[in-house]
C-alpha cells in the first residue's frame, strides 16, 4: 500500500485513487498514521496539469486585482468598475486607474497565452513566475 | 446455557423483542458494494469489505464471496486451489453495545458448506474504541458444521471492555477449489436467550448501513464545485472512492457532506466508506 499527499489535507490512496480524509476516526487514515509511523514516505502532492495551472493562474490573478481594489477601499474589482461615470473626482480617477490595469492585465495574460499555445513561450512554473510578467498594481491616485 | 423462546410466547410478547440485534445487515440482503456481483478476496491480504458492515479475508490462495439472493440474504464463499483458511466476520460499533459492558451476548449464524465442518467463532473487543487494528479476544469456541444450513449459537460474556466495540469473527481452515461456505441469519442479541433471527425493515437496514457506508451519485458540469450530502450522517469522515464517471477532486470530507470539482460533463458516483 502507498499514499500520495494532496493540496489539502486528506490523503490520495495510491492503489484505488480513494481520498482519505484526516479524521482520526477513519480507519483508512489510521491505516495510513500506522504506514508513516513504519518509516515509509508518501509520494508528494501531484503536479498540476498544464490546464490546472492555467486556472489557477487566472484565478491569482483575479484575487490580485480583487484585493488591490479591497486594498482602496472597494468591495472588489467589479464593483471600482462602476465608479467609472463617478460625479465624484476621487473615485473617477481611482476607478479609472484600476480599469487600466485590469485591461492590461488580462490583455497581456492573453497574449501569453497565445504564445505558449503558439510555442513561442513556457508557461510560468509557479503562480508567482505568472503574476511577475503581469502588468504591477498602479500607484493609488490622490 | 441457552434456551429457545417459544414461538407462541413470541407472538404475544413481541413489542418487547424488537431491535434486539446488535449486527447490522445480519440477513446480508443489503450490498451496496457490490450489488449482488462476486467479489474476490485477495490472499493475505487485510480483511476486505463485502455485503454491507460484513469482511472477509484468506491466506492461501483467493478466493470469492457473493450474496447468494437478494430476497433471501445469504453470503457464500467459494474457494480455490491451495487455500488454506477464511475469515468472516462484522466489527460492532463501540455506542451499539455500550449496554453490554461485563453483560452476556448470545451470537447466532446459519452455516452451511459442501466440505467445511469446522467453524471456528471468536469474540474480540477493540483495545482502542472502535479502532480495532489491534484488538483482544475475549471468547472462542467451535461449531462442527455439515452441508445443512443449521443455525449455530454461542453465548459469552462481553467483558469489561465491550463498550469499546465487538468484533465476531469466524474462521475456517482450507475452502478448495469448487468447495463453498455459506452463512446466513447473523444475529447477536443480549441475555442467553435465543430467539429467531429478527427481521428488519429493507429500508432501515439500509439507513443503518449507510452509516458506514454509502454511494453518491450526481450530475456534473465542467469546471464546476458543489457541495453533496450523504444519505445519513457517517460514522467518520469517509473515505471517498471515485467509482463511476470522472471528478478533478473530492474536498472538504466531513461526516455530513463532501465537495467536489468536477472534470468532465456526466454522473460522477462515489463509494464512501467509514467502516471500523
Amino acid at each position: 500500500m502507498t499514499y500520495q499527499l494532496s493540496s489539502t489535507t486528506s490523503i490520495i490512496r495510491t492503489a484505488d485513487g480513494a481520498t482519505i480524509p484526516d479524521d482520526p476516526g477513519n480507519s483508512d487514515y489510521q491505516a495510513y498514521l500506522a504506514w508513516i509511523a513504519g518509516g515509509n514516505v508518501p509520494t508528494p502532492v501531484a503536479a498540476l496539469t498544464a490546464a490546472q495551472q492555467q486556472a489557477t493562474y487566472s484565478a491569482a490573478g483575479q484575487a490580485l486585482l480583487d484585493s488591490t481594489a479591497q486594498a482602496w477601499n472597494y468591495n472588489d474589482m467589479a464593483t471600482a468598475a462602476t465608479y467609472l461615470q463617478s460625479t465624484i473626482a476621487q473615485f473617477k480617477s481611482e476607478a479609472t486607474t484600476l480599469c487600466a490595469w485590469r485591461d492590461n492585465f488580462w490583455y497581456q495574460a492573453g497574449l501569453l497565452e497565445a504564445q505558449i499555445i503558439a510555442g513561442t513561450a513556457t508557461l510560468p512554473a509557479t503562480t508567482a513566475d505568472f503574476l511577475a510578467l503581469m502588468p504591477a498594481a498602479p500607484v493609488r491616485p490622490t | 446455557m441457552t434456551t429457545l423462546v417459544p414461538n407462541a410466547m413470541l407472538a404475544f410478547d413481541g413489542g418487547s423483542l424488537g431491535f434486539r440485534n446488535r449486527l447490522i445487515n445480519g440477513s446480508f440482503l443489503i450490498d451496496q458494494r457490490n450489488a449482488g456481483a462476486s467479489q474476490t478476496f485477495t490472499a493475505g491480504a487485510a480483511i476486505a469489505y463485502c455485503v454491507d458492515r460484513w469482511y472477509a479475508s484468506c491466506t492461501g490462495a483467493n478466493m470469492t464471496g457473493q450474496r447468494v439472493s437478494a430476497t433471501a440474504g445469504g453470503y457464500m464463499l467459494t474457494g480455490a486451489a491451495s487455500n488454506t483458511g477464511t475469515l468472516f466476520g462484522q466489527r460492532i460499533e463501540s455506542y451499539n453495545l455500550a449496554d453490554q459492558v461485563s453483560a452476556t451476548v448470545t451470537a447466532q449464524i446459519k452455516i452451511s458448506s459442501t466440505s467445511i465442518t469446522s467453524v471456528t467463532w471468536t469474540a474480540y473487543y477493540a483495545t482502542v474504541q472502535d479502532t480495532f487494528s489491534t484488538k483482544t479476544q475475549i471468547a472462542t469456541g467451535t461449531f462442527t458444521t455439515n452441508s445443512t444450513p443449521t443455525v449455530y449459537t454461542a453465548s459469552f460474556n462481553a467483558g469489561a471492555n465491550a463498550a469499546n466495540g465487538i468484533a465476531i469473527e469466524y474462521t475456517t481452515g482450507a475452502l478448495l477449489a469448487g468447495q463453498t461456505l455459506t452463512y446466513g441469519a447473523a444475529q447477536l442479541e443480549p441475555g442467553t436467550v435465543i430467539t429467531p433471527t429478527e427481521h428488519r425493515d429493507l429500508g432501515d437496514v439500509l439507513r443503518q448501513c449507510q452509516r458506514y457506508c454509502n454511494v453518491i451519485s450526481a450530475y456534473a458540469s465542467v469546471a464546476n464545485g458543489f457541495i453533496l450530502a450523504y444519505p445519513v450522517t457517517m460514522r467518520a469522515a469517509p473515505t471517498a472512492t471515485l467509482i463511476g464517471g470522472s471528478l478533478a477532486s473530492i474536498n472538504q470530507i466531513t461526516t455530513s457532506t463532501q465537495n467536489w470539482n468536477s472534470a468532465s460533463t456526466g454522473i460522477a458516483t462515489v463509494l464512501n466508506v467509514a467502516e471500523l
